[in-house]
């Protein structure tokens, strides 16, 4: 009779050694707030799963000098209340924090958000605006490095070899020159799907005033969250203004109009773009720019 | 005898199995096991329109585990109609337990019986299915053209009637300026936390015993009789604590399958439903389009109102006809209006089975004419409150129709009181806000029946025994759905005798011990009609108490005072009996009981009636509202429990303002359902609702127990079309769509844009 076996290593050596032993019917369980729903779905009723949840040493944010390690297990409850998160790079908290329910956020985890490579992963897109890697060890042994872009393939899918299991996620310890934010758009206040969700991230000049560098990306626009080279261009070297605002707004529309006319959703979201645009840019520069200046 | 000051009618005494619940030790019928139980799963369809070509069971009963399976090939063909609750109903019958046609998404098709429940699901899954498809009705408008599929042989069309009071052109002749809209309003799942469950086990001597989180017991049997041809004394049918209906549970869906499956199997049986088989495969509020047409002077007096409703009975008939006849009465009695005439049909469409919801017909009609009715205000620059208070009924009026008169009907205190309190005249002043966020105001009035009495015939037997120890037992068929019905029921037999509630045994209903009660929880009747019987054979009981207690005292009837338990003779007030040593000398002395049976006919059906005022915030950015401050106005004749009836009003509005913004079983082109769980069937939670305040209208009816009436589902009602009128107010916009979602917002705001723009 057809069985599902479940492996539980407890240390990364005995990850290796589950891993040496997967093959397509392995699944990789971290919080399972995606993957117990997908067995489900997918009527998936034998093979292997390798339950994370025992390896201890995935469960830590450290710091070291440059990076913040954030350990594969680490939930979006821990990283919504860490102050380091909070400290260098607020719009991964802020996306974090803004996960499903309460109950998904406790045991829901960075790295799967990341492996289940949904459109519209709230932690994927601010992960992409920063140089953020991705540790993973495989069934030999052997640590890879890669960008986000990498791993998630889109529409719930990833790059990731059989053998292969996300450890670490690896973000840049940002300085004060950096500000960051997160918005999503859903269809409530709380435990919501976004319709649209986006990351800025502006490295600002020497008077605080101008953007020097500018990293955007959108999810739920497409397969998977991508950077934005339209809104990014529109940013780069601009002074924080009202007008900078409406600049923002309307290369944010131009791009839901390249990724998504045509489809129902398209009109709404080219309108509703810019209620998520507000709150970014209020989150990143504060009320007072568009509170301040007239019309 | 002095009863001016309530012992326990009004009070908030807490629910009779809250330590229970809030401790996981209750056990609903999906906690439950029995002894050699078997499990049962449906493979509901997964297209909405064709016929079986054939069914491949091999891999699923290959399957070890897999006990039997069984569809339309090997089940009984007796065709039925789920929502008949007294025999002798006329009704169209069209529903079977397995089809070998397919009417909607989520159409029955197979039960599979396992070991356990996974090996059920697993077996499901290895059915396979060749359909020849048909072509899909979605809408209902389509379905009354001549030249479509017919879902059913007869026709798409299942019902229409019409119904007329005074003269309607002679009104919109007089008429300064006619209103015309066109609402429509969508299908909503009952959303109860239990998903829908029951046991059903048979026993050596061939009767079959069900345990349902139902409505309606007598009904379950009387259907599941009819189904496997049975006698109605072979079933025996419990009512089982219940996690929530709403209607939902109303009729009998899963009981006469697993009675089938069990009678077949020769086990008890276990069928339960997961979420999506409870949003797609059991019933839901019908959707309705509705075109209504008001002639008004230019004071704002209402001369004459026309309406049009079709109402969507998806895929099988069910209540199509008593749903559509339950608004056409809504209709008539929330306004004073002459002229007036109400058309309705009812069709049939590929889509998910409509059925009781809590309101019944009153969320669409309500939602229909009270978004009119605000329109109508705004295009005369009238204050919806002072065009409501010109035109609403008022105490003991009549109805126009020729139904029961409406009794102390109170909806003119309701807007008035409601008004100040929520200070409606300052926020409906208030400068409009400019910004990204725009406040704005709404209200809206309701009305709704206590009962069946003018309609179905409406009637309860109780009986009730006082005990030894001076306790009382109360055997009668009531459903408790989690709103208090028992503890309610319990608070009137208290109040009459003069004992503690917790001295009462009140169990719910069971076929085999309970008297007849003719139509269960339904139709807003439980406290009006159950509650007055639950008085009367508590007042006949202690009649029979004064009456051994003169004999046992030595001294006249009218002597005899009652009172906290204890009985004594106003000639010998030092000595006194308790309740119980009466019944004991009575048992001994007379060779007779306290105890009593009374069947009680409902006498009136009066309405009641509500105001709700509803203040929402609109992102025009992104077109999100949030309701920020609620009040809910409720004439309810007396509160037998205020907690309970606060607690029905808070659930309410919440469903309410879900069915106002975003609760939606959406269906495509296909008839696919695509809202199939809470991912997407979004309810509104806790960050999203106000804090809703309550202000009840307490000025007694007449009929009711101690004054009371119904509550239950009225309180489901005002609140859409209050929160619609709300954010149609704060944007100068109409929505006339259900659900208002984001979407349909922020298009109203840019076609607004536009004319502004061209004018």
């Amino acid at each position: 009779m057809e069985s599902l076996v479940v492996e539980t290593p407890e240390s990364l050596d005995e990850l290796v050694e589950c891993l040496k032993r997967a093959d397509k019917n392995t699944y990789l369980l971290a919080g399972g707030t995606d993957l117990i729903i997908r067995m489900r779905r997918s009527k998936i009723y034998s093979g292997k799963v390798i339950d994370l949840s025992g390896i201890n040493e995935l469960k830590k944010i450290k710091e070291e000098s440059k990076y913040l390690r954030i350990g594969a297990l680490v939930t979006h409850s821990m990283i919504s209340e860490n102050d380091k998160i909070k400290e260098f790079f607020p719009a991964l908290m802020e996306a974090s924090s803004q996960v499903g329910s309460t109950q998904i956020r406790n045991r829901g985890t960075i790295a799967g958000n990341i492996a289940n490579s949904s459109p519209c992963a709230d932690t994927v897109p601010p992960l992409m605006t920063s140089s953020a890697k991705v540790r993973t060890i495989n069934g030999k042994g052997e640590i890879k490095e890669r960008d986000i872009d990498e791993v998630v393939k889109g529409s719930g899918f990833n790059y990731l070899q059989k053998d292969e299991a996300i450890i670490e996620i690896i973000i840049p310890k940002l300085g004060n020159e950096y500000l960051s934010a997160f918005g999503k758009l859903g269809s409530r206040t709380a435990v919501t799907i976004a319709k649209i969700n986006g990351a800025i991230l502006v490295k600002m000049d020497s008077t605080g005033k101008k953007i020097k560098k500018a990293y955007v990306s959108l999810g739920a626009l497409g397969p998977k969250a991508f950077r934005s080279k339209i809104v990014e261009d529109r940013l780069i070297g601009k002074e924080i203004s009202r007008q900078l605002f409406h600049d923002l707004c309307n290369s944010l529309i131009e791009q839901v109009d390249l990724a998504i006319k045509g489809r129902s959703s398209h009109p709404y979201k080219r309108e509703a773009i810019k209620g998520m645009a507000q709150d970014i840019f209020i989150r990143l520069f504060g009320s007072g720019v568009l509170e301040n200046e007239k019309k | 005898m002095k009863k001016n000051k309530l012992k326990y009618v009004g009070k908030s005494i807490p629910i009779h199995d809250v330590t229970e619940k809030v401790t996981g030790r209750l056990k609903y019928v999906g906690d439950i096991e029995l002894h050699g139980m078997l499990h049962a799963r449906l493979l509901l369809s997964d297209i909405a329109h064709g016929k079986i070509k054939r069914i491949d069971t091999s891999k699923a009963e290959a399957l070890p585990g897999v006990k039997a399976i069984f569809t339309y090939e090997n089940s009984p063909n007796t065709l039925y109609n789920s929502h008949v609750w007294l025999e002798g109903m006329e009704i169209i019958k069209d529903e079977r337990l397995f089809s070998d046609k397919i009417r909607y998404y989520g159409d029955r098709i197979a039960a599979v019986i396992a070991e356990d429940a996974k090996t059920a699901k697993k077996a499901v899954d290895l059915i396979k299915v060749e359909y020849e498809e048909l072509p899909v009705i979605t809408d209902p408008e389509e379905a009354l053209k001549e030249d479509v599929v017919k879902i059913h042989s007869p026709g798409n069309v299942t019902f229409s009637k019409e119904l007329e009071c005074g003269n309607i052109d002679e009104g919109f002749e007089k008429a300064d300026y006619v209103f015309e809209d066109r609402i429509t309003t969508q299908k909503q799942h009952h959303a109860a936390m239990e998903p829908h469950v029951c046991i059903a086990a048979p026993d050596p001597f061939g009767n079959i015993t069900i345990w349902s989180p139902c409505q309606v017991i007598f009904q379950v049997r009387l259907i599941t009789a009819e189904v496997l041809n049975m006698p109605l004394n072979k079933i025996r049918v419990i009512k089982a604590p219940m996690g929530g209906s709403f209607g939902g549970k109303g009729q009998p869906i899963l009981e006469p399958i697993c009675a089938f499956l069990a009678k077949e199997v020769g086990t008890p049986i276990k069928l339960q439903m997961d979420r999506v088989q409870t949003i797609i495969g059991t019933r839901t509020r019908n959707a309705v389009i509705g075109k209504v047409k008001t002639a008004v002077d230019s004071k704002g007096n209402i001369l004459a109102r026309d309406i049009d409703i079709l109402v969507d009975n998806g895929a099988y008939f069910t209540n199509g006809s008593a749903v559509n006849m339950a608004m056409a009465k809504k209709y008539f009695r929330l306004y004073r209006i002459k002229n007036q005439r109400y058309k309705g049909t009812s069709v049939y469409t590929n889509t998910p089975i409509g059925g009781a919801c809590r309101g019944y017909g009153s969320p669409q009609i309500h939602t229909i004419t009270e978004i009119n009715i605000d329109n109508i205000a705004r295009s005369l620059n009238m204050d919806p409150v002072e065009l409501r208070l010109k035109n609403l009924v008022h105490p003991y009026d009549e109805d126009p129709i020729g139904g029961p008169n409406l009794g102390n009907a109170r909806v003119i205190d309701c807007v008035k009181k409601g008004a100040e309190a929520f200070k409606w005249k300052e926020k409906w002043n208030r400068p409009k806000s400019k910004g990204r966020f725009v406040k704005g105001v709404g209200m809206a009035c309701s009305t709704h029946g206590n009962g069946y009495h003018g309609a179905y015939p409406d009637f309860i037997t109780m009986s009730l025994r006082l005990t030894e120890d001076g306790g009382a037992y109360l055997k009668s068929g009531i459903h408790d759905l989690g709103c208090g019905t028992v503890t309610s029921i319990k608070q009137i037999v208290a109040e009459v005798l003069d004992i503690h509630p917790d001295k009462i045994l009140a169990p719910e209903g069971d076929t085999m011990i309970s008297p007849f009660d003719s139509a269960g929880t339904q139709a807003s009747r439980v406290t009006f009609v159950c509650g007055g019987c639950a008085k009367k054979v508590a007042e006949l009981a202690k009649d029979k108490l004064i009456s051994y207690a003169a004999k046992i005292l030595n001294c006249s009837k009218d002597d005899i005072v009652v009172e906290d338990g204890l009985v004594w003779s106003v000639n010998t007030p030092h000595y006194k009996v308790s309740y119980g040593s009466i019944v004991t000398e009575t048992q001994n002395n007379f060779e007779d009981s306290i105890e009593v049976t009374y069947t009680y006919k409902s006498p009136s059906n009066p309405g009641v009636y509500s105001a709700n005022f509803a203040e929402v915030e609109i992102d025009t950015l992104t077109g999100l509202v949030r309701v920020v401050d609620f009040l809910a106005v409720h004439d309810v004749g007396k509160a037998i429990n205020k907690g309970f009836v606060e607690g029905q009003i808070h659930g309410g509005v919440q469903m309410g303002i879900g069915y106002a913004l975003s609760e939606e079983i959406t269906i495509d082109k296909k008839g696919r359902i695509k809202s199939d769980n809470f991912n997407r069937y979004h309810i509104i939670n806790a960050p999203d609702m106000p804090n809703v305040k309550v202000l009840l209208i307490e000025e007694g009816e007449k009929d009711g127990p101690f004054g009371a009436k119904s509550v239950g589902e009225i309180a489901a009602v005002a609140s859409t079309p209050a929160v619609i009128n709300a954010i149609n107010n704060a944007l100068d916009i109409k929505i006339n769509s259900l659900p208002a979602t984001p979407e349909k917002i922020i298009k109203a705001l840019k076609e607004k844009e536009r004319t502004v723009n061209r004018i």
